[in-house]
């Protein structure tokens, strides 16, 4: 519809429906520039709690990987692998020792079988000897008064028949003791010894594999120190990101407040044209009307664009830092070896795995001290033995004694005693035997003294050698059990506050960034209103096509305008409706790129 | 001793991001709503820097610029516009009324830092 076929009154009818739209239209405007304040204040001071809390997180998480690494952690590292070494050469000694004894213990137990002969001889010779006293006072019965002598010679060898009885009874029972001794200690040994190489085995492969992992953690908090640093720049980036788009509230405020001037300007020009416009005039504010309402739709769709952006940006910004709190948190329990704050660490596995190789070093403390024992048993018996082998001897000894005075009473006694003389021959034999056997035990004692004797002196000195090196290296184990003990509940508590603070962090930027709505309900107002433009723009395009006076109808407001993007969305404009090219409205507001000093948007003087 | 550094704007939330930046970098800050508040502030207290905005009600930044400069307390500390403002125009008249620099928001809080440790020296 052109002007000059619209009638004077069709044209005044046009303009007041347009100051009906515009006037509510600069009232949202109001609106929207004055009530989000607040809003952004309200952000602005939760991004401080944030920002705090966040650089709360990084100071933890350094402090936490600072708890289990640096200097301490490699004394630490260093002296257990030391202490490894010192304990698998332990524990080879310790196995070395206990062969030997058992070899030995299994040389006693068969010199012991080689007592058996000569305890079989001492039953034929008690035997004999009481066989002997009952011929003897049978022979002296029948010679009457000439054998009376006998008679208490027969009792003579009769009571030692009794004795040799006794004391190889005695040397029996001490080597049935001595062999049940050794049997079960052998046993107990090689059961300990069994159960040792399992747990010593598996005790071993633990602690080298959490040694492993301790010299893992250290490497790894190397190099968390740095991610540290990297998340917290990131951090810094993000809170510059909402510093900056925290700005955009106060110029969009700007430019609302320059739309709404202009628009206020334009509903004055459509008031006074009620009155007085003539056809010229009339053109004049149609066209005006649409070039300020193009213009503005264009300066309004700009601005709120950017403040819809710029919210954007603060809510996504706000969740990067949450999000980097969490990767932080959930790096250093995996740099710390702890799955979860909750669960069990690799200290806790270190610590077990020190106490146990604590107890397997006191179960060979006690295997020694119980083979030491048995050696001092051994020798023990083998010296009650002895003094029963050098009873039996002087037993032997008295025979002879007997078998002589036997003899001389025989020969005394004439023809009549050449019994008593056979007899007394065979005493004299006996007591041969008796020496004989004595000396064969004697030997096999002399033979285990031998071989026990040496061991017997080396436990001593071992056992004191080796209780002094335990004692040491268990009061070592106490002192660095009791370190990561501690070390593990410091671990613990500051996991513990970490997850805390960024499950707190993460709770409250959720709810925070949920609760921001002004983008939304920006863009809505600012949609109503652009669609009011919009609708102006086209009515007054259909009455008059837009012209190249533009420019010129319209610079009165580049005076106003104090933003680089406001000038350039007009010149932007001018240009389109001056038939010239011109870069998209959207594209020349943007910034240059930064080159200077300080970046485009800096002059020092 | 912290520096303190006032910041002049008649916008609470750029005051606010203003002062959380200087704080973080261990600056102290006094704020004015305007430049009429900061003027009669300045003319009260030492600070070693002022930073405003251009377009305030009251007083503006040119005037409190001036202000500053015609008294005494304060009269040679460095001052930096803050402003969306970015005509050549003004800026010559910011710069002839005693501005030390000109920056034009949004600023990022490491531009901020790095002029102000430029002017501080």
């Amino acid at each position: 519809m052109a002007l000059k076929t619209t009638s004077y009154g069709e044209g005044n009818t046009q303009l007041s429906s347009w100051r009906d739209i515009i006037a509510p239209a600069i009232e949202t405007l109001q609106r929207m520039a004055g009530t989000t304040e607040n809003e952004f204040l309200q952000i602005g001071s939760q991004l401080q709690s944030f920002y705090q809390r966040s650089a709360d997180i990084s100071a933890i998480a350094n402090h936490l990987v600072a708890v289990v690494s640096g200097e301490s952690i490699d004394a630490l590292t260093s002296r257990l692998q030391q202490m490894m070494v010192d304990m698998e050469a332990y524990l080879a000694n310790a196995r070395s020792r206990s062969g030997l004894s058992c070899s030995t213990l299994e040389q006693v137990q068969s010199l012991l079988d080689k007592l058996s002969e000569p305890l079989e001889g001492f039953q034929k010779m008690n035997k004999t000897l009481r066989m002997l006293s009952i011929s003897t006072k049978i022979e002296s019965s029948r010679l009457g008064e000439l054998g009376s002598g006998f008679v208490n010679l027969a009792m003579d060898v009769e009571k030692l028949s009794h004795q040799v009885n006794e004391k190889s009874a005695s040397i029996l029972a001490h080597r049935q003791l001595l062999a049940t001794l050794i049997t079960e200690n052998l046993a107990l040994v090689r059961a300990t010894e069994t159960k040792q190489d399992v747990d010593v085995s598996a005790t071993l492969e633990d602690t080298s594999a959490n040694l492993m992992e301790l010299v893992a953690v250290n490497e790894r908090c190397m190099k968390f120190g740095s991610t540290v640093s990297t998340v917290s720049a990131e951090v810094t980036e993000s809170i510059s990101e909402v510093v900056s788009s925290m700005q955009m509230h106060d110029m969009t405020r700007q430019q609302l407040e320059h739309v709404v001037e202009a628009l206020e300007r334009l509903m004055s020009e459509l008031a006074d044209s009620k009155t007085s416009a003539a056809d010229d005039n009339l053109r004049r504010i149609i066209v005006e009307a649409g070039d300020v309402c193009e213009l503005q739709d264009a300066q309004l769709h700009f601005a709120a664009g950017e403040l819809y952006a710029a919210v954007c940006i603060i809510l996504d910004s706000l969740r990067q830092v949450a999000r980097k709190q969490s990767v932080i948190a959930q790096e250093t329990m995996t740099v710390t070896g702890a799955a979860d704050s909750s669960g069990p660490s690799f200290m806790d596995v270190m610590s077990r795995g020190m106490t146990a190789v604590t107890a397997v070093l006191s179960s060979c403390a006690r295997a020694d001290e119980n083979m030491s024992d048995t050696m001092k048993k051994v020798a023990q018996t083998i010296d009650e033995i002895a003094a029963f082998v050098t009873d039996i001897e002087g037993i032997g000894s008295e025979i002879e004694l007997i078998a002589l005075n036997s003899q001389v009473k025989a020969a005394l006694t004439g023809p009549e005693g050449a019994a008593l003389g056979v007899l007394a021959e065979a005493i004299k034999r006996l007591s041969d035997e008796a020496v004989r056997q004595t000396d064969s035990v004697a030997g096999t004692l002399n033979g285990i003294h031998a071989v026990t004797e040496h061991l017997i002196a080396d436990t001593e000195s071992g056992e004191n050698k080796l209780g002094t090196s335990i004692s040491s290296m268990q009061d070592e184990l106490a002192v660095i059990l009791g370190n990561m003990g501690r070390m593990n509940t410091e671990m613990h508590a500051v996991l513990s506050d970490l997850n805390e603070r960024v499950f707190s962090l993460t709770r409250d930027v959720e709810e925070t960034t949920s609760g921001v709505d002004v983008h939304e309900r920006t863009k809505a107002m600012a949609d109503g209103v652009l669609a009011s433009l919009e609708r102006i723009v086209a009515q007054s395009r259909q009455i008059e096509p837009a012209s190249s006076e533009f420019k010129a109808n319209l610079r009165h407001m580049e005076e106003r305008y104090t933003m680089e993007s406001e000038r350039h969305i007009h010149e932007a404009l001018a240009r389109k409706r001056s038939g010239l090219s011109a870069a998209s409205i959207q594209s020349v507001a943007k910034d240059s790129p930064d080159n200077s000093e300080f970046g485009d948007n800096v002059d020092l003087f | 001793m912290a520096k303190l550094i006032m910041t002049a704007d008649d916008s609470a939330s750029v005051r606010q991001m203003v002062a959380f930046t200087l704080k973080q970098n261990g600056y102290d800050v006094v704020e004015a709503v305007d430049g009429r508040d900061a003027l009669n502030k300045l003319n009260a207290q030492k600070v070693d820097m002022l930073l405003t905005d251009l377009n305030m009600p009251n007083m503006d930044g040119i005037g409190l610029i001036k202000g500053v400069r015609a008294g005494t307390l304060n009269k040679f500390i460095p001052i930096v516009m803050l402003t969306t403002e970015s005509n050549d125009t003004r800026k010559g008249e910011g710069k002839a009324a005693g501005a030390t620099g000109w920056i034009v928001k949004p600023f990022k809080p490491e531009q901020l830092i790095a002029v102000i440790k430029k002017v501080l020296g």
